[in-house]
């Protein structure tokens, strides 16, 4: 399916990259529909591209990538909510901010983008009680 | 703003299936257990809104992050 994105211009992509977030993203809950693109030359970094606004992406990593002992528990019934009842189903992303220069990019490890790759559901869950901030420098804290 | 004063094990039904209720008073710290349908979501308000600001903060400079990402490739 094709695509309008500010970014990337019009794209095609698979059908299977699209997922849909139920409840949106907190703060962004009117736009649920969204596509997942892996960037081309560059397998570290995702784009999550809303497709009802062009204006609307988000940036993504595998937060495994960059911080090997990221640890999350999330309950059981949040899982079911995407239909997840085993691990192989899961996907977890984190979203990108950049303020300035590229070693100020920081990852949101609080709340982390969970989704089920068999039904291409989504959600954002907020990691409470967790050591986690919003802001992780991608460059710095891997010791994290 | 509805105000209503609970002692501890009191509670509160909000609408159908929500109930929130005083678990323990200490130190100036209340603790609250709260039932609700598993479609509910619940945050403490301060996550909740510094989540909310980081979403929009991080949706804001996406071209900033496309430049960002190209010149990291070339690393």
């Amino acid at each position: 399916m094709k695509i309008d994105t500010k970014i990337f211009g019009e794209i095609e992509v698979e059908e299977k990259s699209a997922v849909s977030f139920g409840d949106g993203m907190l703060g962004l809950e009117a736009f649920k529909k969204y596509v997942l693109i892996s960037l081309p030359g560059n397998d570290k970094f995702f784009c999550l591209q809303s497709r009802e606004d062009p204006a609307l992406a988000f940036f993504l990593i595998n937060p495994w990538d960059f911080f090997p002992s990221y640890e999350l528990n999330i309950a059981d019934e949040k899982l079911g909510e995407l239909g997840i009842s085993k691990p192989e189903q899961t996907s977890v992303y984190c979203i990108l901010t950049v303020l300035g220069d590229i070693k100020d990019i920081t990852a949101n490890l609080l709340a982390p983008i969970v989704i089920n790759i068999e039904n291409n559901e989504g959600k954002q869950v907020v990691l409470d009680e967790s050591k986690y901030k919003t802001k992780h420098r991608l460059f710095h804290d891997k010791g994290v | 703003m509805l105000v209503l004063s609970r002692k501890e094990n009191e509670g509160l039904v909000i609408g159908e299936g929500i109930v929130v209720r005083v678990i323990g008073i200490e130190d100036g710290r209340v603790r609250l257990g709260i039932q609700a349908p598993r479609e509910i979501s619940i945050h403490r308000e301060e996550i909740f809104e510094e989540i909310k600001k980081e979403n929009m903060e991080a949706a804001k400079d996406i071209p900033g992050i496309k430049t960002a990402l190209e010149q990291l490739k070339k690393i």
